[in-house]
């Protein structure tokens, strides 16, 4: 059974068993989606916002109508669940002093200051729209192709490159507000 | 040509380790949702007795108010026995409910019978 006619069929049985196939092929991906756009501090929370995507799932699924694919619908609803979690938690970041981005500025040379860098990378991510900061944790944290990408957020793969071409370039110029330069 | 900001926010993020999901995590999803399940379930039910139960009283008051005010031909105030009473409203109430009736009916069937071929 495909995912279109599972869905249709759960909407019309409401049978356990169809349910159980859909959250089987669909938790690990939407799991990775929330994590992404909440950001490596929010671990914990993504379980309990993937949770409430496959339940706000079973109340919305009358709404599917099977044009467009099933995967398409569910991952939008995870990406707005997602977002609307962000907005109003208070996820923290780690903190990345003023001593330390003046240090890194002045000398890049030793072990503790990459270190230090890397938290400022984590620290800048998370000033990056939401959009941009999914696709990059997508990318290079969990290590997804642009195709996987593409088709989890239902965009064509160019637009996918290009926002993450327009992510470094934000990316870039956040540090550099902060006298920080990366290299071209 | 790699940019070198690829790299270096690669590294940045393989800091943190890839979030797996908690091996209950799926076993919770489920009975999360058959939790949804059966309270969706529960307040249909009481929303569908709620309206028929309106309906039934609406559908008793305008045959009452319909039977004392019109004037219908060989009709006295006496012609209203009880028997009158109950079935003008339950013959409307049938043909009103009449889809909805052999649909729950028809579940209904599915589902005894369905129980008693797995057993």
């Amino acid at each position: 059974m495909n995912d279109e006619s599972a869905a249709l069929t759960y909407v019309r049985t409401r049978d356990p068993k169809v349910f159980r196939l859909l959250v089987e092929r669909y938790h690990q991906r939407v799991f990775r989606l929330v994590a992404s756009l909440l950001g490596p501090h929010a671990d914990l929370d993504a379980e309990e916002v993937t949770q409430e995507v496959f339940i706000r799932m079973c109340a919305r699924l009358e709404t599917f109508r099977g044009e467009s694919k099933f995967g398409t619908w569910l991952f939008r609803l995870a990406f707005n669940r997602a977002l609307e979690y962000r907005r109003h938690a208070r996820i923290t970041v780690p903190h990345v002093s003023m001593e330390a981005i003046e240090q890194l500025a002045s000398d890049e040379s030793t072990a503790l200051l990459d270190e230090q860098r890397k938290r400022l990378v984590a620290g800048l991510l998370e000033e990056l729209p939401d959009l941009y900061r999914t696709i990059i944790n997508l990318r290079y944290w969990m290590d997804y192709s642009i195709e996987e990408i593409a088709e989890m957020l239902d965009t064509p793969s160019g637009t996918i490159k290009s926002y993450l071409f327009r992510a470094r370039e934000q990316l870039r110029a956040l540090a550099h507000e902060r006298g920080v330069e990366f290299p071209e | 040509m790699q940019d070198p900001l690829e790299t270096i926010v690669g590294e940045a993020l393989s800091t943190y380790p890839v979030p797996t999901p908690s091996s209950t995590a799926i076993s919770d999803v489920l009975a999360a949702g058959s939790r949804y399940e059966t309270s969706r379930r529960h307040k249909v039910q009481w929303k569908k007795r709620a309206l028929l139960i309106s309906y039934w009283a609406c559908a008793s008051i305008a045959s009452l108010v319909i039977l004392l005010c019109v004037p219908l031909p060989h009709w006295r105030p006496g012609a209203l026995t009880t028997w009158t009473a109950w079935a003008i409203p339950s013959v409307g109430a049938l043909w009103l409910g009449r889809a909805s009736m052999v649909r729950a009916l028809r579940d209904w069937g599915t589902r005894y019978f369905a129980g008693k071929l797995t057993l």
